[in-house]
């Protein structure tokens, strides 16, 4: 089921064409939609968070026209944008009290992911005094609270340290696996975008490459979560496996072709993402 | 629920701000014994050939008096070409308590005694006048001219309580401003208020009182110790603060202050990208944008409503529990007024704005046009509007004088009747209304791009 459909839309800013003719459908899981600077990518994300009107094309979300029915699509769909400047006058805490209230998300549920989040400890001061990663977390946690169908996250790995990249990760694999569908701009490729069902590279306002997942297994590589089996794949020195990986607890094993180890129990293929975005960056084609 | 932060220091400063004002009107009366005259004068001419059997003047106001204020009633009648007698009716009603009294007299003579009213105890008064003009012969026969005038002149009594009650005022608002936040702060602890558009509203509320309440407040509260003059036989001696509040000079000034602040706060919040962490909620536009202006006046009324009835609840502390109609009404007149005003002034600035891509600059030129409004220069007159006299057409709402001719449509035409307070606001509300559509032009617009 297709949940995010962009058909044919173009979207201009005066002179500038931000969007130009860009056809893409998205189903339930984790996308990447990378890109350089200028590529179009907020754009794209905000026409289908219901912000910006396309001005040309077809646009649903969770079958609804996000521009006319933005109330009800943001009930469903969470959104965090890098422009969105938070209320410096008001604190964290106030915000997200806000935000649930808008949401109709109750306060636990805030309280989780904030807790998650570490931004308990200084979220009832105002946040005229937090540092941009400090409120990059907020930002951040507004968009991750309650149960949304859709997140959709723009370029949300700036600003925050490592550590906190990580409890991100933690959190969106958790959405990801209570059915959520998380739709990621980002020219910052981590080792979660390698999990991701499809990748969309766009440039110029265009779709440049659209990877799915099957389409990929050319450069798949296999991460197993159980050391046993790990050391078994790599004492058996399969065909086709040419190096294996021991890191932080876990074994990768990258291979030339597809390997079929997603056979073995606790072992996954999953795609190199940033590989393919070279790639397609290095390309001049088309999708 | 996480513990809720009070804005302490916004009710302090709202509570301690109403407070400054108290001493600012008890301190005009306290120093002055002066008394006051006002009153309407009409000339009314006659053309020869129109049968003429009466011409009734009247006039009527509120008065807020305390116990032995004295107010006297003075009316003259001034016809040529005419014998004639004059009936002079005065109707005094207290508000508050129902209670009414009553004069009648007739006269024969251009002036005479009239009666002086001592207020029995502090309240609101309404006092209607009416003089009518009775022809003793046929008025057809020659051109008749006929001069009324009636006049209201008051002497304050001696305040020797107002220190006292002052006092206790003080010692009121101080335990309210300490107890309030406990109170409120506790109970806010269980709810969130945010929810539904009432919350939207408190959230943009919330947005402006920052940055426009606290520094409106201050710029009223200096314009009303700028503008409580000495008692020296103006018209506002008994009124003083009530008047003072509705007075053009403090409105066009303080709307044109308050169109500047809301222009560049808005901008600031729309071209920095804080009202995107609202646009991301899932928040109608419309109500988004109703919540905006709602909340805009809201915090630019609050200085006006809180002067207003810091007077009455200060000074008359039964009215808003003895007459809360009466005193709904009148709030209703300032805020209707405030509305209209604030409409009809930032009309311009929004229309140029919504014409060009940059809000700030724009607005803030287009501010300047009602500002030259109120010049008392060459300019004023080159431009042939004067704004502060239009805004003065309605600076009491409840005065209004009028004729009654009940029998000559053509002389009808002839009679300069006072626009009344109905007159500026109708026609200031649909200024407001086009205000308001621009405004929505705007939004959309920034939307739309």
């Amino acid at each position: 089921m297709t949940l995010l459909e962009a058909v044919n839309v173009w979207k201009h800013f005066g002179a500038t064409v931000a969007l130009a003719n860009v056809s893409l459908s998205l189903d339930r899981g984790l996308h990447v939609i990378a890109g350089p600077n200028g590529s179009g990518k907020t754009t794209l994300l905000k026409i289908w968070s219901g912000l910006l009107r396309p001005s040309r094309g077809r646009v649903r979300v969770l079958n609804l026209d996000p521009w006319l029915q933005k109330t009800l699509l943001l009930k469903r769909v969470h959104v965090a944008f890098e422009d969105i400047q938070l209320p410096w006058w008001v604190s964290g805490l106030e915000y997200l009290r806000f935000v649930a209230a808008s949401r109709g998300v109750s306060w636990g549920e805030v309280l989780e992911i904030a807790e998650m989040l570490e931004i308990t400890g200084y979220w009832a001061k105002l946040m005229r005094g937090y540092s941009s990663g400090m409120r990059k977390r907020v930002l951040l946690a507004q968009a991750l609270i309650g149960e949304p169908e859709i997140i959709i996250l723009d370029e949300p790995y700036t600003l925050l340290d490592v550590k906190a990249v990580r409890v991100l990760h933690e959190v969106m694999r958790g959405k990801l696996k209570d059915g959520a569908t998380v739709v990621i701009a980002t020219h910052i490729l981590t080792e979660f975008e390698d999990e991701a069902t499809t990748l969309t590279v766009l440039r110029n306002g265009s779709v440049q490459r659209h990877y799915r997942e099957n389409d990929m297994r050319e450069k798949a590589s296999i991460v197993c979560y159980d050391k046993e089996t790990a050391r078994m794949i790599a004492e058996a020195s399969l065909d086709g496996v040419s190096k294996v990986i021991v890191k932080d607890g876990k074994v990768i094993v990258e291979a030339e072709a597809v390997v079929p180890l997603e056979r073995v129990s606790n072992c996954k293929t999953i795609l190199s993402m940033g590989e393919l975005y070279e790639e397609a960056l290095r390309s001049e084609g088309g999708v | 629920m996480p513990r809720v932060g009070i804005p302490l220091v916004a009710v302090m400063v709202i509570l301690l701000s109403v407070a400054h004002i108290a001493p600012l009107y008890y301190k005009t009366y306290m120093d002055e014994r002066a008394g006051f005259d006002e009153g309407p004068k009409g000339t009314f001419n006659v053309p020869e050939g129109l049968p003429l059997t009466q011409f009734k003047q009247a006039y009527a106001r509120y008065m807020l008096l305390a116990q032995g204020d004295r107010v006297s009633f003075d009316a003259g009648v001034m016809a040529v070409n005419v014998r004639y007698s004059w009936l002079m009716e005065l109707e005094v009603v207290d508000v508050i308590r129902g209670e009414r009294w009553n004069f009648s007299s007739e006269y024969y003579v251009a002036r005479a005694p009239t009666p002086e009213f001592i207020a029995p105890r502090d309240s609101l008064y309404k006092f209607i006048v009416r003089v009518t003009f009775k022809p003793l012969e046929d008025t057809a026969r020659d051109h008749v001219t006929i001069d009324i005038s009636i006049t209201v002149s008051g002497r304050p009594s001696t305040r020797s309580d107002v220190r006292d009650r002052l006092l206790l005022e003080l010692l009121i608002i101080t335990a309210t401003a300490i107890a309030l936040p406990i109170v409120l702060g506790r109970r806010l602890q269980a709810i969130n208020p945010y929810r539904g558009f009432i919350g939207l509203i408190l959230w943009e509320v919330k947005s402006f009182y920052l940055w426009l309440l606290a520094p409106v407040i201050a710029f009223m509260y200096t314009l009303f110790s700028l503008n409580v003059k000495p008692a020296t036989g103006g018209p506002s001696v008994v009124l003083a603060p009530v008047l003072v509040t509705n007075s053009p000079d403090i409105l066009v000034p303080y709307t044109i202050l308050v169109v500047v602040a809301v222009a560049i706060v808005l901008s600031y919040k729309i071209e920095g990208g804080y009202d995107k962490a609202v646009d991301i909620l899932p928040r109608s536009r419309i109500s988004m944008l109703a919540a905006k202006l709602i909340a805009v006046l809201l915090v630019t009324w609050a200085p006006l409503i809180l002067c207003a009835l810091n007077i009455y609840v200060v000074w008359i502390d039964e009215i808003l529990l003895g007459s809360p109609t009466t005193a709904a009404t009148m709030l209703g007149y300032y805020a209707l007024y405030t509305l209209t005003l604030t409409g009809a002034l930032m009309a311009t600035p929004l229309f140029m704005g919504s014409l060009t891509p940059r809000f700030v600059p724009v607005i803030l030129v287009g501010v300047m046009v009602p500002l030259l409004l109120t010049i008392d220069n060459p300019l004023k007159s080159s431009l042939g509007f004067d704004l502060r006299e239009v805004a003065a057409l309605a600076e009491n709402p409840i005065i209004y004088l009028y004729r009654e001719l009940p029998w000559s449509p053509q002389a009808m035409e002839t009679v300069e009747v006072s626009r009344s307070y109905i007159w500026f606001t109708s026609r200031g509300l649909m200024v407001t209304l086009i205000a308001l559509i621009i405004s929505l032009i705007t939004y959309l617009r920034r939307e739309l791009t």
